[in-house]
């Protein structure tokens, strides 16, 4: 771990939620780092928590009936959560920006995209009009978007999803913030267009030294786009490492369960089975006594069900995982 | 809230059927104090029982106009959301009926048919028609397209049946919901027209023409406005409520809540 | 084998905006040719995977197999019988060995009835069963799917979505089909639920000897689960073939392209992929001639002129092309990392 601070740090973050039956805690004890121009991942699947650990950054969550129940959030050395609103909306979009999973509907349908960068660009920028303009020019140029020029008076439903995204980025990167957060950003894209925005945002990456908080619950995605990666279930880390680590040696048995439940192009032999995970994910409504993911565990011993597992490091690299035998998952794929 | 509606809703009935021998002291002297509970009217009329009596022909008319509304309008609406170009001409002929405003719509019918009862309910059902159509059709276009309907489709389930099974539950509850809206609408549409005077004959009560009539000696007699007044309000927010409360019951996020 | 599903020059168009008004106005109503000649057999107990982009037709293939659309042209013939024309009346005995899964398991189930009730629909419009023995089915399906009997009773919101699959699978199992057309299956699902229901879809295949259409977007789905697979876009099959010869040597290049942009789980892997330019275009106005010459990276002025047969180039391996090959595509410096 290099000895320079991270960019974006946050420490055990708690998330609750208050619903009909009682009160979720979303997000447990959740901590990760990024550091500037790296990308991180925090995989999941659907109600493990993972948007909720991203919004928190930005303080989207709504209270009622969410609200931050404990933790940290640091920006460079501002601490977010304890920011006044109107500073908050400095670093939004400006600083730090997100973009969203549908990008059809995330577009204001009524504004033009041209008026929807400009506003962007205005709210954070001294520009008048006309340079507003002209950067949000530049910016649809800069993501390659089709006749930029022409796009800048369309609406966005004159624009197929992949060149809604692509304006969603160029709203995003504007202002050249630190941080990108990307909750899902091509699931819903067919798979040509999100192969063309994934090597778009690489290409950004590359050129801006923008750091990239990438949510996602396809480890696809996560092995072409990430460097590290955090892996969440039912509010909780429970793996953290390198992306190549967590692909080759997972040490949590959820993450090598889902590595095997995935089926991968050109790995099948005749009559494979996939690797199941029985069972389904437990309701956060319930508080819960051990190791969230025993109940589903082909590995579980007595001590999970009891005891919940701390995470751990493994051997020298960055790895950390929260089982009682971690050490004996899996081994390399 | 809920309960208020219900009372209210409940209350009415009661006054209405509990009194009907109060035809008694139908024809009195001008009295207008408090020997009578509500007072007395211009000829000397029980406010009270007049307004009792008048609650039958409202309820009446809301009842009656209710369930041919919901009944005619399922089956346009049924119609027009299975039936391609039936659907095309029958909701302009919706468009046109909604075009012109109920009150002069029944207006006319009534001065067609003439006035009665029976007329006054039919000429307010033909004016609520169209909102009922239309919200059966919009139900049966969207219940159309799922999934699981199609699933029965091709599982051979007879269009009968799937209509049986399928489509007719999803509409009952907004049925019932929008059913409560009109007994309400047409509770207030009938007292106005009987207060304009195209709607019951004036020798039946209906608190239309009680109001009608107590309008001139509203200064010395607001009495007799008051209480007819009173109880339409109170009938047509009480129903309202209870449609409210309806829609909260039925809304399937509730549903979920077992 | 005799062939449980043949297919043959399916279309399907749908005309778009057609008003009175506008025919009054002499504007010709717009023509999306969802699905424009398609041809393709499924034998008994095997599996074709049909995949494509948004827009390709998959789905409209899926239903108009179904009868769900009636088609525009074409024939598809269940175990010998042509349901393309016959009246719905007709139609009625032929459905029982042609079911389907779909893909919302959210919408997929009445969630006023039961799903004992959901899943005996089809038992008890054929008159298959009745009461007591009835039920007995149904809770024979419920077990085979891997639910428990006792569930039967319960209403839909009560299960979570891979449950619900399973209980559409278990409705579709029920009049014992010869064919399911499976659409879009477990594209709603995470992917762990994704796994278990895929496994018990291939478990129930070699059970019972269902053939599955298996429509789907995600190209790794449909490798594990289909012996041949068809590729379409914009409406047309560019490219079918047993599922060894596509995946490890496809020929079309947009199926080379698909497999491409597919995200690999290892970060090794060369990330020299084909990035086709621009966007889908709208069926219903798609390019002439060859229909994906307008992002193919190879295309030459005789792919605007004339389309493309759907020929065959290897046994059992048709593809429509004028130039279409095996081996990487002629593109940039790109090595492709397709099969291994």
């Amino acid at each position: 771990m290099s000895t320079k601070q991270a960019l974006l740090s946050v420490e055990n973050l708690a998330v609750t939620f208050r619903t009909d039956r009682g009160v979720v805690p979303a997000v447990r004890e959740f901590s990760y780092t990024l550091d500037a121009g790296e990308t991180l991942a925090i995989v999941g699947e659907s109600g493990s928590g993972k948007s909720v650990g991203a919004l928190a950054v930005m303080r989207l969550i709504n209270d009622p009936p969410g609200r931050i129940s404990e933790g940290t959030i640091r920006f460079g050395n501002r601490s977010l959560l304890s920011l006044p609103e109107d500073e908050m909306q400095d670093i939004r979009g400006n600083e730090i920006a997100m973009i969203f999973q549908e990008p059809m509907t995330s577009l204001n349908p009524v504004l033009t995209v041209a008026e929807q960068i400009i506003e962007a660009v205005q709210l954070h920028q001294n520009l008048n009009k006309r340079e507003a303009r002209a950067r949000a020019l530049e910016m649809l140029q800069l993501v390659q978007i089709s006749e930029p020029a022409r796009r800048l008076n369309q609406y966005p439903h004159e624009l197929s999803g992949g060149m809604c995204q692509r304006v969603m980025i160029a709203m995003a990167m504007a202002c050249t913030p630190s941080i990108l957060i990307a909750d899902e950003p091509t699931t819903a894209l067919d798979v040509t267009i999100q192969a063309q925005i994934l090597d778009l945002m690489r290409d950004l990456k590359g050129r801006l030294g923008t750091a990239i908080l990438l949510i996602t619950h396809d480890l696809g995605v996560v092995a072409e786009m990430a460097d590290r990666v955090v892996v969440i279930y039912a509010g909780r880390k429970i793996e953290e490492a390198p992306v190549r680590d967590l692909l080759r040696s997972p040490r949590h048995p959820y993450t090598l369960g889902l590595l095997g439940a995935m089926p991968r192009l050109g790995a099948v032999g005749e009559g494979q089975r996939l690797t199941e995970i029985p069972g389904t994910v437990p309701s956060l409504l319930e508080p819960i006594t051990g190791c969230a993911f025993a109940p589903r565990c082909s590995m579980a011993i007595e001590r999970c069900h009891g005891e919940a597992p701390p995470l751990e490091r493994h051997g020298d690299a960055q790895h950390f995982a929260a089982c009682w035998r971690s050490g004996e998952v899996g081994g390399d794929r | 809230m809920l309960a208020v509606a219900v009372i209210a809703a409940i209350a009415a009935p009661w006054l209405g059927t509990v009194d009907p021998q109060r035809i008694a002291p139908f024809n009195r002297l001008e009295v207008p104090g408090a020997d009578f509970w509500f007072g007395g009217d211009l000829v000397g009329r029980d406010v009270y029982s007049r307004t009792v009596y008048g609650a039958r022909v409202s309820l009446a008319v809301g009842l009656g106009v209710a369930i041919g509304g919901i009944l005619i309008g399922l089956i346009v609406g049924l119609l027009s959301g299975f039936v391609r170009w039936v659907d095309q001409v029958l909701m302009r002929v919706m468009d046109g009926l909604m075009a012109i405003p109920s009150i002069l719509l029944a207006v006319a019918l009534i001065s067609l048919t003439g006035a009665s009862l029976k007329n006054v309910i039919i000429a307010i059902s033909i004016a609520e028609v169209p909102r009922v159509a239309r919200l059966v059709r919009s139900v049966v276009l969207s219940i159309k397209e799922q999934p699981y309907v199609e699933a029965a489709v091709t599982s051979g389930t007879p269009f009968a049946l799937i209509l049986l099974r399928h489509v007719l539950p999803n509409t009952l509850a907004p049925l019932l919901v929008q059913g409560t809206y009109i007994f309400a609408s047409a509770v207030l549409t009938e007292a106005i027209l009987s207060f304009i005077g195209a709607g019951t004959p004036p020798s039946t009560p209906s608190w239309g023409n009680i109001i009608a009539e107590g309008r001139t000696v509203f200064s010395i007699a607001p009495h007799i406005v008051l209480f007819p007044g009173l109880a339409l309000s109170f009938t047509v927010l009480g129903v309202n409520l209870l449609g409210d409360g309806l829609r909260d019951i039925f809304d399937p996020r509730y549903v979920s809540r077992t | 084998m005799s062939e449980a599903l043949t297919v043959k020059n399916l279309a399907k168009h749908f005309v778009a905006g057609d008003r009175i008004l506008d025919r009054l106005l002499g504007k010709k109503p717009s023509v999306v040719r969802a699905v424009d000649g398609v041809s393709f057999g499924i034998a008994e107990g095997e599996t074709l995977g049909l995949v494509g982009e948004s827009g390709c037709g998959k789905s409209t293939v899926g239903r108009s197999i179904l009868r769900l659309h009636d088609p525009t042209r074409g024939k598809v013939e269940l175990n010998g019988q042509d349901i393309s024309r016959t009246s719905r009346r007709a139609l009625r005995p032929a459905r029982q060995y042609l079911q389907v899964v779909f893909q919302d398991p959210f919408s997929s189930l009445n969630p006023r009835r039961t799903v004992g009730q959901s899943v005996a629909e089809p038992i008890a419009n054929y008159g298959l069963a009745k009461d007591a023995e009835l039920r007995a089915k149904v809770e024979e399906l419920f077990q085979r799917v891997g639910l428990r009997a006792d569930q039967v009773d319960r209403y839909p919101h009560e299960f979570s979505g891979g449950q619900r699959q399973r209980i559409g699978i278990a409705r579709a199992l029920a009049t014992r089909p010869k064919l399911i057309v499976l659409d879009e299956p477990v594209s709603a699902l995470d992917v762990s639920v994704q796994a278990q229901v895929i496994n018990l879809l291939v478990d129930l295949q070699q059970e019972f000897g269902i053939a599955y259409l298996f429509i789907a977007h995600d190209l790794a789905v449909v490798e594990h689960i289909s012996a041949r697979v068809a590729v379409m876009y914009l409406g047309k099959i560019v490219e079918i073939a047993d599922k060894k010869s596509l995946f490890e040597s496809p020929r079309h290049p947009y199926t080379k392209a698909l497999l491409s942009a597919v995200p690999k789980a290892d970060p090794d892997a060369a990330s020299q992929r084909i990035v086709l330019q621009g966007d889908i275009p709208s069926p219903t106005n798609p390019p002439s001639g060859c229909r994906f010459r307008s992002r193919c990276p190879i295309a030459r002025a005789i792919c605007a002129s004339e389309e493309p047969p759907l020929e065959i180039q290897a046994s059992g391996h048709e593809t429509a092309c004028h130039f279409a090959g095996p081996g990487p595509l002629a593109t940039s410096a790109a090595a492709d990392q397709i099969g291994r």
